[in-house]
């Protein structure tokens, strides 16, 4: 079977003894940025994407998936034992499992949701072998028609996941797009918006925007908001969850993997949407709702399982199509590209071994999280309470050196900076930086992909609901945005948004 | 002046305007072609035009339902961590990786709400320099001199 031939490359590939040991410095390091709060894996893969350079692109990218995964996995820890959700992903384990851990149930929250994320990142494995292939041989298939329509899906999904309001999730999208359009075109060779500045004839590099909007105005925004964490659950016994237990996050788990991982194939899918959607399932189809919010089991088992599974899956678009689903597969393209290697429907074909080893990589980070993170509970939590006051000055360092090393430049610098106080009065709006991030990415994309469809089509607007892919994903996109739009979802989705906001 | 105008939907909708105007203004010098050949203009005027819509529709909102005031910046941190990355981008070359993190990470501490002098807090600072030194530099070979040359020259 092919699949067994693919997995077993993958292995082959992923159990050298460089790429196991970067696999656990990656989920090493995912782990403890997903506990501290201020530094997610956006602005850490960011800061690292230089120092990968140097590495065999199997290796970083192996190194590079683990701090993401890994990351889900600390940032639920902290949701469950501070109320401190690490990660975005993580804000609705948060909801059920602090509560768990107030009424003495740490332990089992935490082994929930470890074995959940295990058997997710089991499932996910599994499920991407089978579905890889497939989808790639579809992606054969896709003109710049179906990248086109596949990208607006990305960015509907997007605007359906962004919290607060549609208006601006869509006005933020658009200023990305916008944002993106500086540096020179590729077509014409014009260069546009770069305003006679030298450093800005190749765009503003996406890295700098990322490390601005998420973690220079992440820091600002936690000093300003100084709050205070009691770190609860000084013991932490019951780690060994028991049969009956067992059962009953059995469903849960189940379901959660399910929808993360058809969630996380969504372009602007991923572990967050899959969480929050999982959560939401739960506590629909539960006996008893009125649990949910004080200590369910479910509440925590299925959307840590969603997390993980949604976070493994959403390589899929990025590996087979080329197309980033969230931030963070941007930047593993980016770690691609400089390697020379171009993401797309001919990748798996011309690098099976990177292709399967990154996949096998990601069960065996599974594996390292669960036997190592558990004893380690104790050292997390004490890193979780390290004083912020120590922690933000080291992450602006690592920033700024970060974003120099890039190209060299300090103006790069001085645009992160800029970034930095934009993103804080985007905060201060009700504005996601997300969605900016993502249109900013996806924004020249979008243009060629339009302007080649339209070329070949000779200016025919049709094409785009003529070709049958095409309309399909154009009419999802179409489908979630009446579907966010109806009064009665508009309420659910505050209401799940409200949940968070409380937490 | 009514209340409205500094809500937050108001100044996101004047976010999305000026962003808007300054995309269309300036776009205006690139050719614009037709769809079946679009020119460099092509994509610029239809975001310019999408952003000054939803500048519009913000601002008609804002004036009719109420999404909050904008407000509660916290200029200390605000002010202190821009001015703190822009100080070290300015001094990197001039004064070297060294000077300018010291400065960096001088002037983020006075950033903390609570911020008060700490010699924990300064040893740990001259070491992040030091290991940042050795790391970047001579280990990564970073291309920026330790000490700037506005010192070296005397």
């Amino acid at each position: 079977m092919e699949i067994i031939q693919n997995l077993a490359l993958g292995f082959q590939t992923a159990l050298t003894l460089t790429n196991v040991f970067y696999c656990l410095v990656g989920v090493f390091l995912g782990t403890a940025i997903g506990v501290l709060p201020g530094l997610g894996p956006v602005a850490t893969i960011s800061m690292l994407l230089p120092i990968t350079f140097g590495m065999k692109p199997d290796t970083a990218l192996i190194m590079l998936a683990g701090i993401f995964y890994g990351a889900q996995y600390g940032g639920s820890t902290t949701a469950i034992l501070v109320n401190l959700p690490g990660e975005s992903s993580s804000v609705v384990t948060a909801l059920d499992g602090y509560q768990m851990a107030r009424k003495g149930e740490a332990g089992l929250a935490l082994a929930t949701a470890a074995i959940g994320s295990f058997f997710a990142g089991t499932f996910a494995t599994v499920l991407i072998a089978f579905f890889a292939p497939v989808l790639a041989d579809i992606a054969v298939k896709f003109s710049a028609v179906e990248y086109f329509s596949l990208i607006v899906l990305g960015l509907v999904a997007s605007i359906v996941l962004a919290h607060g309001s549609l208006l601006h999730a869509i006005g933020m999208i658009f200023v990305g797009l916008a944002l993106g359009l500086v540096g020179g075109d590729v077509n014409s060779g014009v260069f546009r918006y770069t305003f006679g500045i030298p450093e800005l004839t190749d765009g503003i590099g996406f890295v700098v925007v990322a490390m601005g909007l998420f973690g220079i105005a992440e820091v600002i925004g936690n000093l300003a908001d100084n709050s205070d964490r009691k770190i609860l659950a000084e013991k932490i016994t019951g780690l060994m969850p028991s049969r009956e237990n067992l059962k009953k996050m059995a469903w849960p788990i189940l379901r959660g993997t399910a929808l993360g991982s058809a969630l996380g194939l969504l372009p602007g899918g991923g572990a967050t949407l899959s969480s929050f959607a999982a959560y939401s399932l739960e506590k629909k189809i539960s006996k008893r709702p009125q649990d949910f919010g004080k200590g369910a089991l479910a509440g925590v088992a299925a959307p840590e399982s969603a997390n993980n599974a949604g976070a493994q899956t959403s390589f899929i678009p990025m590996l087979t199509l080329g197309i980033p689903g969230n931030p963070v597969m941007a930047l593993m393209i980016g770690a691609l590209i400089v390697h020379g290697i171009q993401p797309g429907a001919s990748m798996m074909a011309e690098q099976p071994k990177l292709f399967w080893g990154v996949i096998a990589s990601m069960w065996i980070g599974n594996v390292l999280l669960l036997v190592l993170n558990l004893p380690m509970i104790r050292m997390w939590v004490k890193l979780a309470s390290m004083p912020y006051s120590l922690l933000y000055p080291a992450i602006l360092v690592f920033c700024g050196i970060g974003v120099f090393s890039l190209s060299n430049s300090t103006f790069d610098i001085y645009l992160m900076a800029g970034f930095g106080l934009l993103g804080y009065v985007l905060r201060k709006m009700d504005c996601e930086a997300a969605p900016l991030l993502l249109g900013f990415i996806l924004g020249p994309m979008l243009e060629e992909y339009l302007r080649r469809a339209l070329l070949v089509s000779g200016g025919d607007v049709t094409v785009f609901v003529t070709r049958p892919i095409s309309a399909i994903m154009l009419a999802f996109s179409a489908v979630l945005l009446v579907l966010v739009l109806t009064p009665h979802l508009r309420k659910k989705r505050e209401e799940v948004f409200q949940e968070e906001g409380s937490a | 002046m009514p209340v409205f105008i500094t809500s937050k939907d108001f100044l996101a909708g004047a976010l999305y305007l000026v962003v808007g105007a300054v995309t269309l203004y300036i776009g205006a010098e690139y050719s614009v072609g037709v769809a079946g050949r679009m020119g460099p203009g092509y994509f610029p005027k239809v975001i310019g035009y999408a952003l000054i819509a939803l500048g519009v529709i913000s601002a008609i909102r804002a004036a009719f339902s109420d999404s909050g005031q904008f407000g509660g910046i916290a200029f200390r941190p605000l002010l202190l961590i821009t001015l703190a990355i822009a100080l070290f981008g300015y001094f990197l070359h001039r004064l070297g990786l060294v000077t300018s993190l010291a400065v960096l990470l001088g002037v983020a501490a006075l950033a903390a709400k609570d911020s008060k002098f700490s010699l924990l807090g300064v040893v740990l600072g001259v070491g992040l320099i030091a290991a940042c030194a050795i790391v970047f530099v001579k280990g990564l070979g970073l291309p920026t001199p330790l000490v700037g040359y506005w010192l070296t020259r005397g």
